[in-house]
Parts: C-alpha cells; structure tokens; sequence
C-alpha cells in the first residue's frame, strides 16, 4: 500500500501546477461514415482485403448448405459450436459439439479444427467482428482453433466503433463480461521483413456467415 | 564507456552499414506506403490527433482521479491491483505471484514496459522460463538481442537471419519462407501456452470507466497468453490511463494507423477481470500492475507533460531521419527514435541520456506524424536547454558557443573569421590535410566533403555592387 500512497502523492504534488489546455476540437469525426444503404457493400469489400471468407445467405437451406461447403472445402471435421439457435440451425448441416461445462473449454480445445459462434456485432468501417466471453463463450473457442466461423444477423450490422461500444454499453454496462475482444481478420503477421502471413497464434482462416432473413 | 560515447561509436558504425541500411529502408518503404495509403480512408487524419490530444490531456491531468476510478472498478470484478515505484518493486511483486502460484513457466506477449523492467532476464535468473511470444520478440528472443524497435522488434533481420537463427536454435531446415518460420514458431509457442502457469501482458490502454486494460495484436499470441495459463498478470504504465470505454472508438484506429498502417489491428481486446462465474474459460486470478518507475518525475514537468499522452505506435521512429541512419540498437534504450530521445533522460536521468536529444536534424517530422500530436522535436530542444541549465554540457560547449556569439555579434571579428576559414581551408587542402586526424573538421570531413567556401563572401559581393 505504500507504493500506491507514494505514487499518489507524487502525481497530485506534480498536478498542483497546471499544464496548458490544447485546443477543444469541434465535435465532428475524424473518420468517414458509411451511409446504410452501402452498408453491407463496405462491409464485404473490408472482409475480402482482409482475406475473411464471406457469405450473406437468405434462406436457412442456403445458410446451411454453405456452412456445409467451407467445412468440406477446408476439411474441417471437428467442430466446436456455441449453442446458440442461430448457430445450431446454420449447423445443421455438419456435425458438431457443443460445450457443455467449463471443463469442456479452455485447453481442451487445443484439437479441433473449426470453432462455430456468435457475436454481438460486425463493424462495417473496418470489416470487425466483436464479440465478448459471453456471446463468444468464454475466452478460447475464438481464437485458438486454426478456423473460426462466425454466424450473425444483418441487422448486427452497424457503420462504426462508436455505435458498436454504443451497443456493449446498452447490452452489458450493469455486468461487463471479464473479456471483450474486436476481431479483425485473420491472425496475421508481419514480423518478418513485413511479409503477411496469416494464421501467426490466431485462426488462420475466418468466416462470416451473415443471415440476411 | 559512457553512454553517450557508445552511443557515438554504435552510431556511427551503423551509418556506413549499407546493409543494414538496405533491410531498414525495405521496412520502412512498405510501412509508410501501407501508412499513406490508409491513411485515405479517414475524413480528416489531423482532426484526429486534436481530438487524441485533447482525451489525453483530460487523463494525464485528472491521472490521480482515473487512477482510483480504474482500481475502483477492476477491483469491483476482482482483479488485483498492485503499484509498483519503480522496475524492482514490480518484478519483486512478480516473483512473488510466481512463488505463491508454483509457477515455473511464463509465456508472455509483447510489452515494452516488461523490457523497461528487465522482467526475462530477471526470471531466468530466478530459475523460471519466461517465453516471449509475439513472433518479433520471440526472434529476438532467440538471438539474445533487445527489440531493435518498439512496433517491429525484429525490423532489422532478414528472412534468412531468421531462417539462420531458426535452425540453429530450433534445428529447423534452411531455406525457410515467411511463411514456414511463422509456422515453425505457430507449433513451438502453441504448447507453451497450454503448459504454462502465467501469461504476463503489457496493457496499450487501461479504461478508468469500466476498469479494463485494452491489449492491440495482430497475432493472436496476447489473447492466448490472457485465456489459457491460469494466473493473467498485465503490467501497465500509470499513463497509460484512457477516462472511457468508447475513447478506444478513436484510439485503436489511431494506433493501428501509426503503428502499423492498418485500419484496425486484427485483435483489440479489453480485459477486465478473471474468468467470472457464467463463464467458460479463462484465468482464475487477474492481476494488474501499475508502474510508475520515472514517469511521475515527468509528470512534475509541466511544460514536458504532454510526453506522457504517448501510446508508444513507433510512428516517429519511422520517419526520424536519425533513426534512419543508426537504427533502433544504437540508442542503446528500451524506447528508440525521437520519443525514446525525449522520454529517456526522464525516466533514466538527464546527465547520462542527454546526447541523444542532440542527435537530431530538428526537422519535426515526429511531430508531424504523431497520433496524439505531441511536439516532439521541441521537447528535444527543451531537454537540451534543461541539461544546459543544469550544466551537463561541459566547459568546452560553454566557450565554443560564447565565442561563436563574439563573433557573431562584431563586424570585425566576422569578417577575419570568414577569412581565417576561406584561406584555412584551401592550405588544409593544398597540403592534403582534409579528412585526416589532424583536420580540425574531422567528424565530418573523415566520411564526407566538405562544401567549399566561396572565393568571394556575400560581403564583397554587395559591397561591389552597391
């Protein structure tokens, strides 16, 4: 505790003496908005730049047989689902587990090739998905499979991070879950000579399926 | 060896490196077209960095008041909070998480507080494994080298270095892609995660209002080291303080862009507490540290406060021409580039660290580029009038510079110095004397040419033709 007082006291000494105000913008953005009707056209164009595989289904067979598709295409044949009712029905097609106890998270899904969520919402502005310990259940079914699969509404799709943290404020600010994460692509890297190489600790591969029913 | 003179001799070694020269221009040329380019896709870039500035100003001024609110509220879903004055109290308050816990192992993602605080080495030396898992860091890791820069630790490697480092380290083949080392590293850091007993991270942002820490990645490896291993452990700078959750709306795409030329990183992920009870997964204890280890000592400053807004995106190492030239290890700090100039004579003392404020061109292209809008290339000037004032700058600077404004200041005096200089130069080059040890200018004419003075001075010339 002494450390604490010590520091404390050194930054309310240091703050006696005012430092200048810089100048109060006006209140405008700095980034461009995206207006609703070009909505889901910027989205796709981001995922597509961004190497995320994209689907907007409008009907559930189609839904399905597309989930079907990718799991064949990239052979993905062990497959982790939240059990959401939006992903069991985009699943029906594949076979899949779902979690059941903590037990069944965490390192324990070291092996599987493909995991299945939610989220709570997709930011067009930049092609992100966001999602938190809740929606995404829990902390490592989003990110330590090689493949992520992510199945959402259209009307989760919203222009900008303002209107995202809008969302997480209105959805979670009387109990915040312990991780909230915005995912923006697949994991990447550019350490070595700045070369691109997907898949560095991350889901190599990333999926979107957007219900749009 | 002082520092100051390592850091002459490392620098000037590294200026006629050309291949050195080479593999950083090749980095750098692909960041600032990947910068320019993105860079289009914002309305106004420049609002930006006022609205950066302005967000910061409130934290860093209200530190005290964010402070507790950020503790108040991490705390609330139980997170531990722990202070730490300076680099031996937090790795103390590590070792002994890692004593309590049985802890033999640590995988940690990429943290550049960590390497201010020494935090591997010490572990080694305590007898616990400390994995560095971000792939730059892991790189350097391997080689026993210090991140050459705070975004790209290893930006001054070629594949085949690493290619080379892989397999004698790792024993992997030669002749690797990108792609392969990546995956090499892919295998190999998978099964620390799963074995080990604590992630350590660094925090970019902590969020007084909901009491989180914001990590930004690309890789994946910083989400992995705070879901997997059973204890989580952020180390954070105090200033690193943002008021509200939706500050990161403007703050991660701010940070991307500098740092990397992204829109966004691919992972932003806020932090605020162990695995709760309706969860799955996730670590059974959280604990935070907030360090100070000198930055109040800036804080006290307040015409040099505003250093503290910075969120560390590399952005004016990039552009410094400086850096440039003698790249990230020269600097011989933990912070590279016109912030590492700026902020380290703070945080390690002024008479030791004061030479790297005098190596600069002045040209303010870190000030141009800064996300936050900080002055940089002032603050370098106002460190070094600080250090004149203290009297760090030797006798010799002193006279020099008291005769240079005698001579600045009388006709006369002026005018047999221009003389003096003309007829010195041409004798200097008539007897061969340029560029040898024995010419006074020397410590640029030994790798350059002298421009030559004019036959006739402005003076004569306007005198003739008045």
């Amino acid at each position: 505790m002494n450390a604490r007082s010590n520091i404390m006291h050194r930054i309310r000494t240091a703050l006696r003496q005012p430092a200048p105000r810089p100048e109060i913008p006006s209140g405008r953005t700095a980034f461009s908005t995206i207006s609703n009707p070009n909505l889901l056209a910027h989205f796709e164009r981001e995922l597509l730049a961004l190497r995320t595989g994209f689907h907007c289904a409008p009907n559930w067979k189609d839904a399905r047989t597309w989930c079907r598709l990718i799991t064949d295409q990239h052979e993905l044949r062990r497959i982790v689902a939240t059990p959401d009712a939006d992903v069991l029905d985009a699943c029906q097609s594949v076979p899949i587990q779902t979690p059941r106890k903590n037990e069944d998270c965490g390192p324990k899904l070291a092996d599987i090739d493909l995991s299945v969520t939610t989220c709570d919402c997709l930011v067009a502005l930049t092609g992100s998905i966001v999602l938190t310990a809740r929606s995404g259940f829990g902390r490592a079914l989003s990110v330590l499979p090689p493949a992520h699969l992510v199945v959402a509404r259209r009307s989760q799709l919203l222009p900008d991070f303002t209107e995202a943290f809008q969302l997480l404020y209105a959805r979670y600010g009387k109990s915040w879950p312990s991780m909230l994460t915005i995912i923006t692509g697949p994991s990447r890297t550019s350490d070595i000579e700045k070369i691109l190489v997907l898949g560095a600790h991350g889901p190599r591969k990333l999926f979107v399926l957007l219900l749009d029913f | 060896m002082s520092f100051a003179d390592q850091f002459i001799q490392d620098s000037e070694k590294k200026a006629s490196d050309l291949r050195h020269r080479a593999v950083l221009q090749k980095a750098i040329t692909t960041y600032a077209t990947k910068v320019a380019d993105v860079k289009t896709h914002f309305l106004d870039w420049n609002h930006g960095r006022k609205l950066t500035r302005i967000r910061k100003w409130e934290a860093i001024n209200h530190l005290d008041q964010y402070l507790e609110e950020f503790e108040h509220n991490a705390r609330s879903r139980g997170a531990i909070i722990h202070w730490a004055e300076d680099g031996a109290q937090a790795l103390e308050i590590i070792l002994g998480l890692c004593r309590s816990h049985g802890v033999r192992k640590v995988v940690k993602s990429k943290s550049m507080v960590t390497e201010e605080i020494h935090l591997n080495e010490f572990l080694e030396k305590q007898g616990i494994a400390s994995v560095e898992s971000d792939l730059g860091e892991y790189i350097v890791q391997l080689r026993h080298e210090k991140p050459y820069h705070i975004v790209t630790p290893a930006m001054h490697l070629t594949k085949e270095d690493i290619d080379l480092t892989f397999h004698q380290r790792l024993g992997t083949p030669t002749g690797s892609t990108a792609e392969d080392l990546a995956q090499t590293a892919r295998n190999v850091l998978r099964n620390e995660y799963l074995t080990a007993d604590m992630g350590i991270t660094g925090a970019n942002f902590i969020v007084a209002e909901t009491g989180m820490i914001s990590i930004t990645e690309n890789e994946g490896n910083a989400r992995l080291c705070s879901s997997l291993p059973r204890i989580h452990v952020a180390i954070s700078g105090i200033e690193k303080v943002l008021p509200k959750l939706d500050d990161l709306a403007l703050f991660l795409p701010m940070l991307a862009v500098s740092g990397t030329g992204q829109q966004i990183t691919c992972y932003n992920t806020m932090i605020g507490g162990p695995r709760q009870a309706d969860e799955m997964d996730g670590p059974d204890e959280f604990h935070i540290i907030l360090l100070d280890n000198g930055r109040t000592r800036l804080l006290m400053d307040p015409e040099q406060r505003e250093i503290l807004h910075c969120i560390r995106c590399g952005a004016c190492l990039n552009v410094c021409p400086i850096f440039k030239n003698v790249g990230g290890h020269a600097y011989g700090t933990t912070y590279q580039g016109p912030i590492g100039a700026v902020i380290t004579p703070h945080l390690r003392g002024l008479a030791d660290w004061k030479h790297l404020s005098e190596a600069s061109s002045l040209c303010g292209a870190c000030s141009e580029v800064c996300p936050v809008h900080i002055d940089l290339h002032h603050h370098l000037l106002r460190n070094r009038r600080n250090s004149v004032r203290a009297g760090f700058s030797g006798w010799f600077e002193g006279l020099s510079f008291r005769l240079w404004a005698m001579l600045m200041q009388s006709d006369e005096a002026y005018r047999i110095g221009a003389l003096l200089l003309r007829v010195g130069q041409k004798l200097s080059i008539a007897i061969g004397l340029e560029g040898t040890l024995f010419d006074p200018l020397q410590h640029w004419s030994k790798t350059r040419a002298f421009p030559r003075f004019p036959a006739q001075t402005f003076r004569d010339w306007w005198n003739k033709r008045k």
